[in-house]
């Protein structure tokens, strides 16, 4: 298992966002994460990089516990992510906001970067590898723009970039395809199975769109209201009564705006 | 007459200039003023000071260690004052600054002593007509100096690796450490970088004016804060021009208007420009850059 969560729960002040959720992910699977808004899906991606720190339970990656580990640490060790609102740097270019994620993976402390020769070949590798991650998610022609001139779209393919860029085991996608139109999110999707067959990363996604969920993922766990409710391939889940009621059920009774 | 005042006010500007640049970056990273910078400056002069009496250290080697000194010193101040009150409201750390301020110059006061001191020289003052504007050597050496390592800065943190993790860390600290950044160790670069600034100024001006005492990091300290908030604080090239500026209006003002008035007319002109532009002239972007 590439990940495994423990009983985990995470509560504020009275609230609890995580009750009690295990899992586990195998490596090289599109994982799936569905549950009506507030169910905790975001909150799960904030424990299991670092954002947030568990109240209880255990989190492990590649069999090393890593829920006490700081946010840079748990990166370090290959998990990479992006967020539900995207977070780019705008102050800096589309090439600089890749060039960010690509931090942990050389290791050049601040002393280096004034010694001349040494300074140049640090920089040129971070632009090459930055600039192949780009083309990867098809942005490489706009390297020199700012993230807020890109569409939306755009803006999120970027924020898969900057996690991509440093060659992370496990890929973390926080509602990629929301605001996208069908066009860009059937593409969105291709290039989502082509990371996992041919790049061979491990992906967990959360998604509110249940077709695009049910079409890419090999494995889907449901939350409701920080609960896990139910889990297993894509066929058991949207055929269980449990999941249909809480998920299914509130769509149709016009509940969920998201969807 | 009028470029030798151009002159005196590009000097002036560039002191204001290397100190602001430490109230902007650290601003930038952690949106609250460290009142505590003035005294690095002048921990600067001291250590210059103490470099200049040792005797036989060439001018260049005994900016380096100044620099490196209070460069250490800022990444301790940030380290014992700063560091645990990351969560709190911003007030509380200020409080801290000013505590830390007070320290600062009151431990220059016990250990370099309480009097103004004169600096032996690290070389031989020459003058130079140019024209009819006279510069000494002393102002030659002020000005290479600041821009040279204005420059240095800017490389810094437009093209390398921990310039940006600093610009990303300013822009949003959580997404930048979840993007594999250790931020705390890029808030300790960004202290050190903005005291090791401070630091150099503070041994310029130790040897243009031939003066340390302990208390000169309170006005330097507040001039260079107004040039910080005219440029817009948070941005670097806003401390830059916004330095350069005030060096000019304070050149001037003395000039034409009151030679005793400097001072007023450097915090009136803030007074002015907040009043028309709240977040200074390249702070645009921040609304919260005027909320201290």
């Amino acid at each position: 298992m590439l990940l495994e969560l423990n009983h985990v729960t995470k509560s504020f002040g009275g609230v609890v966002a995580t009750n009690d959720v295990t899992a586990s992910v195998k490596e090289g699977k599109i994982f799936s994460i569905i549950g009506p808004n507030g169910a905790g899906k975001t909150t799960l991606f904030n424990l299991i990089t670092g954002a947030y720190t568990k109240t209880s339970g255990t989190i492990s990656f590649n069999g090393k516990q890593i829920d006490s580990l700081k946010p840079y640490e748990i990166h370090e060790l290959g998990i990479a992510r992006t967020f539900q609102n995207i977070r780019l740097f705008n102050q800096m270019t589309v090439l600089e906001n890749v060039m960010t994620g690509m931090h942990s993976r050389i290791k050049a402390n601040a002393v280096e970067s004034f010694i001349p020769f040494r300074s140049r070949r640090i920089e040129a590798e971070i632009v090459e590898k930055s600039m192949e991650a780009l083309s990867i998610v098809g942005l490489a022609d706009k390297y020199a723009e700012y993230g807020t001139s890109l569409s939306y779209g755009q803006q999120r393919r970027l924020e898969i970039a900057r996690a991509l860029v440093s060659d992370p085991k496990l890929l973390l996608l926080d509602e990629p395809a929301a605001g996208m139109n069908i066009n860009e999110s059937a593409e969105l999707l291709e290039l989502i199975r082509w990371i996992n067959s041919d790049l061979h990363k491990t992906i967990i996604f959360i998604e509110h769109n249940m077709r695009v969920v049910m079409n890419v993922s090999d494995y889907i766990l449901v939350l409701d209201h920080g609960t896990k409710i139910a889990e297993g391939d894509p066929e058991t889940v949207s055929s269980d009564p449990v999941v249909i009621d809480a998920y299914l059920g509130s769509k149709k009774k016009g509940g969920d705006a998201d969807a | 007459m009028l470029i030798q005042i151009i002159v005196n006010g590009l000097t002036q500007g560039c002191i204001y200039a290397l100190i602001a640049l430490g109230y902007s970056m650290v601003y930038g990273s952690l949106r609250f003023i460290n009142f505590a910078h003035g005294d690095v400056y002048m921990w600067g002069a001291c250590f210059a000071l103490i470099f200049a009496r040792i005797g036989n250290i060439p001018f260049i080697a005994a900016l380096f260690l100044t620099m490196l000194c209070t460069g250490t010193v800022g990444v301790a101040l940030e380290f014992l004052a700063y560091r645990r009150l990351r969560n709190v409201p911003r007030v509380v750390v200020t409080a801290s600054a000013l505590g830390a301020s007070i320290v600062l110059s009151n431990l220059a006061r016990v250990l370099v002593g309480a009097e103004t001191y004169a600096v032996p020289a690290f070389f031989e003052t020459k003058y130079y007509n140019i024209g009819n504007v006279v510069i000494n050597s002393m102002q030659f050496a002020l000005l290479g100096c600041s821009l040279a390592l204005m420059l240095i800065l800017n490389w810094f943190i437009t093209s390398t690796k921990y310039g940006r993790a600093i610009r990303a860390t300013s822009e949003n600290m959580d997404v930048t450490s979840l993007m594999g950044v250790n931020t705390n160790r890029v808030v300790s670069i960004t202290f050190f970088v903005g005291s090791a600034l401070a630091g150099a100024a503070g041994m310029l001006v130790a040897i243009y004016y031939d003066a340390v005492y302990s208390t000169m990091g309170y006005m330097a300290g507040m001039k260079a804060f107004t040039s910080a908030i005219l440029g817009g604080i948070g941005s670097i090239p806003g401390a830059m021009l916004g330095s350069l500026l005030l060096g000019q209006i304070e050149s001037f003002g003395t000039t034409y208007i009151s030679s005793s008035m400097g001072p007023a007319i450097s915090f009136a002109t803030l007074i002015i420009v907040l009043l028309f532009r709240p977040t200074g002239f390249f702070g645009g972007k921040d609304a919260s850059a005027n909320r201290v």
